[in-house]
């Protein structure tokens, strides 16, 4: 069994998903894609919590991701409802195109 | 640990209205009428006996649920809980008070409304009594998803849905922060219990920058400036009561949750002083100059009260400095505002919805709008003048000793200049103030082209009525109000 | 180590020649364009826009299966230890799922899950 890979790495790696995620939200333009970059986001998170939680050998914090991923999937239903919504209006997602109101 | 139902009885205020929301929902499919005012109604009680009960146990001991200390209960029903519960209650009754007009204009006149109302508030409720970091999460996150969804209700208005996509990308942008921050937080403590967390020493990065996330969180929430951007649009598209209850329920409920953050899990302690203070001593600056300019160059009435909500996010900041600085007052004074804003708020959008066209449309907003309203509708002018010169802070209202409190509290946690700037803030909105009161009084009705008649509606009426009577109750008499926000502050350990 | 250092050789090899093959395609393969060859070919089948409308009630019945699917998630860390909780895990169980039989009915009532 090769040792255990620390829990630094995983650190890294979600700090650098997150990054990633964060960075998507700025830059595309298409809603669902910059939803699909929260969702990333989440999911760094995630990663930072099921890897601590295995690092502090605590089972809470198993159960804090299922919490998480329970309320992204709600949130994922509202915020694709609203799209729809947005997309039988003007037949477009685009964030650029959210332009009615200015001042 | 086990759980018998007495033991649930602390959690009751919120309870009922999972409840009343629920049954709204049932009967909406199964025995809905076209006319949803019952459905109002039903949410009006609901909230005005959450509240009754939450005030009720004012002055009763803590009662921690599903857990035995500090450290590992989710849930803490402490007389702040118990004060946080009953304000966001009030602002809930308010804002179903102002709904069913509206909605019957717009064409949004669902029961589901009032029941995505309530579950907001219960999120509220939740935030204010949460722990840990990851119960708070969950309250916000009811609060947040019955929000979105409130905000984009009329799918037919293209700014509606423009606004809930708007809210809604922020918002889960924010959560995406405060998650990080609140897993970070997690890493670093092994717990993610407010009570744990104050145990700990700053210096470590991974709760550093934890911690700096999560205030990013929050400052989305609040709409503080820098991330203050998508405030604006989202209060001009949603409908008028829900832009009302989003402007006073979500930020009373996010400041509720900062202030139990800073006393309980940052500790008030050196950790607070060095490295948080002057962070949120320039986003509190920020926010209040940010937000008054913008308020004063707005053209539409609904943006101009966006941006002022936005400063006045500014004047809560302030006070939350000088709680991290340890200064007992400042919770109370916090506390107070956030009440008289609430009422003076919710009121000043109700006279919008009294005034909104079925045709809706930015023009019905702008200032020229409301040329001469005054004189048409002296009660509704008389109503809107008192709501203006609350939020500007003059007396005899609440707005007036809010801002007393809450700069009191600053100077005498040494920070002078905090306190300056909120006043110079105050004089600047002073301004956009009075403008609305000129735009109702000043200014002759335009002889031909159309003049805006007032909605009848007896719930409207009541709504700002009811905010009308306690913006000038807490201006005559606040220290009813101060002695409970003191009690709440105490079970705090002040 | 030793093992993944072969195993990071194989993915250099493996890159190479599809690189190198590539190339030589590339370079010295004839182009002949036309309309024809540059429809995607799929099995003779008539291949349809990829952004064709798709009936909104399959996005309806898709969130919904999202939300209900993803709330039985804390169904199984319940099961692992349900005996351990005894009779307050199982009342926490049946008043959650009771919330989420609720939400059924409501979306069944409120014609949801009416495909036409």
């Amino acid at each position: 069994m090769s040792p255990a890979i620390p829990v630094e790495n995983y650190l890294y790696l979600a700090i650098v998903l997150f990054s990633i995620g964060a960075a998507g939200v700025l830059i595309r333009r298409n809603a669902i894609v910059v939803f699909m970059c929260i969702e990333l986001m989440l999911n760094a998170a995630n990663l930072v919590l099921i890897s601590f939680a295995r690092h502090h050998a605590d089972p809470a914090g198993h159960i804090y991701v299922l919490l998480v991923m329970a309320v992204a999937a709600a949130e994922v239903a509202v915020g694709l409802a609203i799209m729809i919504a947005m997309f039988r209006e003007r037949k477009s997602i685009h964030v650029d195109d959210l332009r009615d109101m200015h001042g | 640990m086990s759980i018998s139902l007495p033991a649930l009885e602390p959690l009751l205020p919120g309870l009922l209205l999972v409840g009343v929301a629920i049954l709204l929902l049932m009967y909406e499919v199964f025995a809905g009428q076209a006319d949803r005012t019952y459905a109002a109604h039903l949410a009006v009680v609901g909230l005005g006996l959450s509240m009754f009960l939450s005030l009720k146990a004012v002055g009763t001991p803590r009662a921690l649920l599903f857990g035995t200390d500090l450290a590992n209960a989710p849930l803490i029903v402490d007389d702040f809980a118990r004060v946080a519960s009953a304000l966001v209650a009030a602002a809930g009754l308010v804002a179903a008070l102002l709904s069913p007009s509206y909605a019957k204009n717009a064409g949004h006149d669902h029961g589901e409304y009032y029941g995505l109302i309530l579950f907001a508030v219960v999120g509220m409720m939740i935030m204010s009594m949460a722990g840990d970091l990851m119960t708070f999460f969950l309250g916000l996150e009811t609060m947040s998803i019955a929000v979105y969804a409130l905000t984009g209700l009329r799918a037919h208005d293209p700014r509606s849905t423009e606004a809930a996509l708007k809210y809604f990308l922020m918002g889960a942008f924010a959560t995406g922060f405060l998650l990080f921050g609140i897993a970070l937080v997690y890493g670093a403590t092994a717990s993610v219990s407010l009570a744990t967390l104050a145990t700990f020493k700053a210096g470590s990065p991974l709760l550093t920058l934890g911690i700096a996330l999560i205030l990013i969180g929050f400052a989305f929430k609040v709409a503080a400036v820098p991330f203050h951007m998508w405030a604006p649009d989202v209060y001009e598209g949603a409908p008028t009561p829900v832009t009302g209850f989003m402007a006073v329920g979500v930020k009373a409920a996010a400041f509720i949750a900062l202030l139990r953050l800073v006393h309980s899990g940052l500790g008030v302690s050196a950790q607070t002083d060095s490295t948080w203070i002057p962070i949120l001593s320039a986003l509190a600056v920020l926010t209040i100059l940010v937000g008054n300019v913008l308020a004063l160059v707005q053209q539409n009435v609904k943006r101009m009260l966006a941006y002022s909500s936005v400063s006045h996010a500014g004047y809560l900041l302030i006070g939350v400095v000088a709680a991290a600085r340890g200064e007992a007052s400042a919770g109370s004074a916090i506390i107070f505002y956030l009440t008289s804003y609430t009422f003076m708020t919710l009121g000043a959008f109700g006279v919008l919805t009294f005034l909104e066209r079925k045709e809706g449309g930015p023009e019905s907003e702008r200032y020229g709008a409301f040329a001469g309203i005054g004189f048409r509708h002296p009660a509704l002018g008389m109503a809107m003048s008192l709501f203006m010169v609350a939020l500007a802070g003059m007396p005899p209202t609440g707005g007036f000793f809010g801002k007393l409190y809450l700069f009191t509290a600053a100077i005498r946690a040494e920070e002078t200049w905090l306190a300056l700037v909120g006043i110079a803030g105050s004089l600047i909105s002073v301004y956009y103030y009075l403008r609305v009161i000129v735009a109702f009084y000043m200014r002759e009705v335009p002889e031909p082209g159309p003049t805006p008649t007032a909605t009848r509606s007896a719930q409207l009426t009541l709504g700002v009525a009811l905010a009308a009577f306690f913006v000038l109750q807490l201006g005559l008499f606040p220290a009813p109000l101060l002695a409970l926000t003191k009690s709440a502050m105490l079970s705090l350990g002040l | 180590m030793h093992s993944y250092g072969l195993l990071l050789v194989l993915f250099g090899i493996a890159a190479g020649i599809a690189t190198i093959l590539y190339a030589i395609t590339v370079t010295l393969g004839p182009r002949a364009r036309n309309p024809t060859k540059d429809e995607p070919f799929e099995c003779g089948n008539i291949v349809k826009q990829v952004n064709h409308r798709v009936s909104v009630k399959f996005y309806i019945v898709a969130l919904l299966f999202i939300l209900f699917d993803m709330e039985t998630v804390f169904l199984y860390p319940w099961a692992v230890i349900y005996r351990d909780l005894g009779w307050t895990g199982f009342w926490a169980m049946i008043s959650f799922v009771s919330v989420l039989m609720l939400g059924l009915v409501y979306v069944w009532k409120k014609g949801a899950l009416d495909w036409d």
